[in-house]
């Protein structure tokens, strides 16, 4: 099978191409055929990698020399451990399922071709990512995704707005991606490489001073931050919503907001020197999960409610990471890629039954025309709000809570943690109780699934329910506990708390997920008589986040762009440096114009005496 | 053989011949003051296969008859077109190639 990886991400990139090149000749539906297919070719090839030994053991795969410098050399090299395998099955099957939803949702789209061709790319950048065996290629994958994520967030660039939008997440996340490429450029300094595996090594063998591997730590944490819109990088993801809701559901929720966490966790030897840099991503975690939870209950868009919860929920991820409970990390990880994917695209759904509003004070009574949808979505925001024993989210989110109180300082993450649960329970159910339940509160068009529609959201809803049961908290005997001891191997277990405190712990998550589901149905009442949150500009508002920066940052540097312009460019450049440029050669411009006259006489004269001084020059020279 | 005098007749004859192309402004005259050159040179490069006792310079005054006589018939069709287009005997009345006009102040 190792011979095969190199397929995984080539399929996706072979349709892009493909339906760059041609696309034009074979028309927008079979561009549309086409992606699909390459996304389907690549999860079946993650199957075969599970049936074919990838589940047992470490494959790997060199295709060729990219750069050779000296004694150091960059190679294309694919590499799959356990971590990837997860990721990479994230990644492809649910790419693969959203593929097949937006083959019917994006059909007769002005940019059909492009979207296509933008998704199967992104899906390239995504898989070449997770499966790079070393930082070059890692980083090569990290920045096709942060293209095709602008390129898709402003897919309806003729309103500006969306063109603003895609600008804007790309801004901000270059600071990450700047951070990154420094912590690159550290390692190799230091390390002299940039193989993974040899890192690894060499962080053993070789531990360096304790400042240059926080300072690594700290870039790598700085640009996982702005890639999962963590705070203080979160603004440009509610803005990402600008975008079709299909490329939410695949890039702002299931694969590339959680690259930042898949990249910390494939770095965890590194954080695990630096334990304050550990605790560091942590903290980072618990505060943006309870920001972006308040910040989601005063949202009236249905897919701003979502983002803020995708926001919150990575939050979940990094505290997990910043406890060292990598295993359930990626597990919320997995689970979360499911029930959010499903809850964009059935939004995408909703929002096509309301004509395009967005705002959920007007919807309503979707239950009774859409049953199928109110099915699958409440199975989504179920998950999402783990309610107790039945859900996949119960059994990955209530363990990092739990987990969290054994860190040290335990008791502020598992705090803000434990209210992070009852805000996630407060905001989707207000957004589920608005939605589904009651009379409609403005006129429901008609919409029909198709089987291709209603196929993916099926499977995404039985998987945001079931996934959970493959690993059953570790102190409950007689079932599956499949996923942590399978990745013990290489993230070994979390530390979890023992005996009653444990007990105590698990009930008091699953009190704050129905407290907050309880809380939610009131605040869905309230909102009806204009006394919700949404009224509250702090919260509508994302706690003045966008404010702050606009004060701190933007301005200031379009005061410094203008005063460039003016002070510099202007003065310096145009008069000084241009202007007397200009000068000398429309002087020289005049001198020669003089010699022109036209007059063939002197034009010979000037060749006569040409040619004399030339032979007077060669017999003075002889 | 006495070379200095077919030497200076040579030479007199480009120069008499340059005289002519740079002062007369009749375009026949010039063209007149052109074949005088050639033959000057023509002249000196025979004195000079003499003086080497080498056919090359022979060989060189055959060539330069030959285009000589390509070149008269095209700058004779040129003057005639000349005429014909512009109604121009005379150099001056050709100098359409003159840069009159200074080019106009562009802010940068």
């Amino acid at each position: 099978m190792s011979h095969w990886l190199w397929l995984i991400p080539v399929a996706p990139l072979a349709g892009a191409t493909l339906n760059t090149v041609g696309g034009d000749w074979w028309g927008s539906r079979n561009s549309a055929r086409l992606a699909v297919l390459a996304l389907a070719v690549s999860a079946a090839a993650v199957i075969g990698l599970w049936l074919g030994g990838g589940a047992t053991q470490v494959l790997q795969q060199t295709l060729y020399t990219w750069m050779n410098v000296g004694d150091w050399q960059v190679s294309v090299g694919l590499r799959v451990d356990r971590i990837t395998l997860i990721m990479l099955s994230v990644a492809s099957w649910v790419g693969f399922l959203i593929h097949l939803f937006s083959y019917r949702f994006m059909a007769g789209d002005y940019g059909e071709r492009r979207y296509f061709v933008y998704l199967n790319l992104f899906v390239f950048g995504m898989l070449s990512f997770v499966l790079a065996d070393n930082l070059i290629l890692l980083y090569l994958g990290w920045e096709v995704m942060g293209l095709c994520s602008y390129a898709l967030i402003a897919h309806w660039y003729r309103d500006g707005h969306n063109a603003w939008c895609g600008r804007k997440a790309f801004v901000v996340t270059r600071i990450g991606d700047t951070a990154l490429a420094l912590a690159i450029f550290l390692i190799f300094a230091h390390y002299h490489t940039v193989d993974l595996q040899n890192l690894f090594a060499a962080l053993q063998a070789q531990p360096a001073d304790g400042t240059l591997l926080g300072w690594i730590a700290l870039l790598v944490l700085v640009g996982a931050v702005g890639k999962s819109a963590q705070l203080p990088l979160s603004p440009w993801l509610p803005d990402a919503m600008a975008g079709p809701s299909t490329v939410s559901a695949l890039i702002h929720a299931a694969t590339m907001v959680t690259a930042g966490v898949y990249l910390t966790i494939r770095l965890h030897p590194l954080f695990e020197l630096v334990p304050a840099m550990l605790w560091l991503v942590g903290l980072v975690g618990a505060l943006t999960l309870t920001f972006s939870g308040l910040a989601a209950l005063g949202q009236y868009d249905i897919k701003r409610v979502i983002a803020y919860s995708t926001i919150s929920q990575i939050g979940y991820m990094f505290l997990g990471v910043g406890i060292g409970a990598y295993g359930l990390a990626l597990f919320h990880l997995a689970v979360h890629a499911c029930f959010k994917s499903l809850l964009f695209m059935s939004a995408g759904v909703v929002i096509e039954h309301f004509d395009e509003d967005h705002d959920i004070r007007h919807m309503g009574g979707l239950r009774k025309r859409a049953p199928y949808l109110n099915l699958v979505f409440l199975a989504g925001a179920m998950s999402l709000a783990a309610v107790p024993l039945i859900t996949a989210s119960f059994y990955s989110k209530d363990a990092i809570i739990e987990a969290a109180w054994a860190a040290p300082q335990g008791w502020l993450l598992w705090a803000l943690a434990i209210i992070g649960a009852v805000l996630t329970g407060a905001y989707t159910f207000r957004l589920y109780f608005l939605i589904f339940p009651g009379e409609a509160r403005s006129p429901v068009k008609d919409y029909a699934m198709s089987w291709s529609m209603r196929v993916p959201l099926g499977i995404l809803a039985v998987a945001s329910i079931c996934l959970g049961f493959v690993q059953f908290p570790s102190d409950w005997p007689h079932l599956p506990h499949l996923l942590l001891p399978w990745l013990a191997g290489e993230l070994g277990m979390p530390t979890m708390p023992q005996g009653a405190l444990s007990v105590v712990l698990m009930l008091l998550g699953m009190a704050a997920s129905l407290t907050g589901i309880a809380w939610g149905w009131r605040l869905a009442r309230a909102e009806l008589v204009d006394r919700g949150t949404g009224r509250l500009p702090a919260l509508a508002t994302g706690l003045y986040l966008d404010k702050i920066y606009d004060v701190l940052v933007v301005r200031p540097c379009f005061g410094l762009a203008r005063a460039l312009r003016s002070g510099i460019e202007t003065a310096a450049l145009d008069h000084a440096l241009v202007g007397s440029v200009a000068g000398v050669l429309r002087l020289g411009n005049r001198v020669l114009s003089l010699s022109q006259n036209g007059g063939t006489a002197r034009y010979a004269s000037f060749m006569a005496l040409g040619a004399a001084a030339m032979l007077g020059y060669l017999l003075w020279r002889l | 053989m006495d070379y200095v005098a077919t030497l200076s007749a040579g030479g007199a004859l480009f120069l008499i011949g340059l005289a002519m192309v740079l002062l007369r402004t009749e375009l026949l005259f010039v063209l007149i003051g052109i074949e005088v050159m050639f033959n000057g040179a023509g002249l000196t490069a025979a004195a000079a296969g003499q003086y080497w006792h080498d056919a090359t310079g022979q060989v060189l005054v055959l060539f330069l008859m030959t285009i000589t006589g390509a070149e008269l018939a095209v700058t004779l069709v040129l003057v005639y077109l000349a005429y014909r287009r512009l109604r121009a005997t005379s150099l001056a009345d050709v100098a359409t190639l003159r840069d009159d006009a200074p080019p106009e102040e562009t802010a940068p």
